[in-house]
């Protein structure tokens, strides 16, 4: 119950203050709780509250979806932001390159 | 956690000895190679290994308290790693947060961006000296993060 009330606060926290400089870490952030949240939404579907163990067994696929939908979001923003850093470093240098072969 | 003692140690004295060789040498790029350096080891450098150590050291210091005895000599040094360990990292999120507040107008100069800038980095210092908050809260919900798994395993019941 304490990382529910934690992780209910961050939000609120996340929310409030939007501390980050730039706007997508904010919505990132906000993603990355939310996530956790729906995860541990699911682990109260694994406490005696259901009993049925296939109900349990099917409710461990949806929580692998989640899981897997929050490593793919934070691992793609990663690399697309490496990429982009990349590519306009890739730039800098082209352009430099060909300024110094007109001089 | 070993490796966690071990690393700013091990800087410093990679510091020292590149001191020492400005000293003997005294070159230019050696010189310059020791001043990024050094903005790196105080403090940058250890405010993010602290950062990112942060919930790993604190879960080891709960499962210590777990098993705290002072059997033999390897159970006490154990024991004392673990209670110096989770003091220094309470008092580390209590003292830094009290520097970022008490420094706030001038967390934007140079000096203290070239030490500093690890702690309050990518956040936002227009909103004023409530941001502080938020590191503040990344450390507490990382010790209550361990504490909720470690120590109150048993306990809790739906």
């Amino acid at each position: 119950m304490a990382k529910y009330f934690l992780i209910i606060f961050a939000f609120i926290l996340n929310g409030h203050l939007e501390p980050f400089k730039e706007p997508k870490h904010n919505v990132l952030e906000m993603f990355n709780e939310a996530m956790m949240m729906v995860v541990l939404y699911h682990f109260l579907l694994f406490t005696p509250m259901v009993y049925d163990p296939e109900t349990k067994f099917v409710i461990g696929y949806s929580v692998i979806l989640t899981t897997c939908t929050h490593i793919y979001v934070n691992l793609h923003l990663m690399c697309r932001d490496a990429y982009r850093t990349l590519k306009i470093s890739y730039m800098i240098h082209k352009s430099r390159k060909a300024f110094e072969e007109t001089r | 956690m070993f490796l966690y003692f071990l690393v700013f140690p091990v800087m410093v004295i990679v510091d020292f000895t590149v001191r020492l060789v400005i000293e003997i040498g005294g070159r230019k790029s050696t010189q310059s190679f020791s001043e990024s350096l050094r903005k790196k080891i105080y403090w940058n450098l250890p405010i993010r290994l602290v950062l990112e150590s942060y919930a790993n050291v604190i879960i080891c210091c709960f499962i210590q308290f777990q098993n705290m005895s002072t059997d033999s000599v390897g159970q006490s040094i154990q024991s004392f790693t673990a209670v110096s360990a989770f003091a220094g990292l309470v008092l580390f999120a209590i003292y830094w947060s009290y520097q970022t507040v008490s420094r706030f107008s001038s967390l934007e100069d140079q000096e203290n961006v070239d030490k500093f800038i690890e702690f309050y980095d990518l956040l936002t210092l227009k909103k004023g000296p409530k941001v502080v908050i938020y590191p503040m809260f990344f450390m507490m919900r990382r010790i209550l993060f361990g504490l909720a798994i470690v120590l109150l395993d048993n306990m809790i019941c739906f």
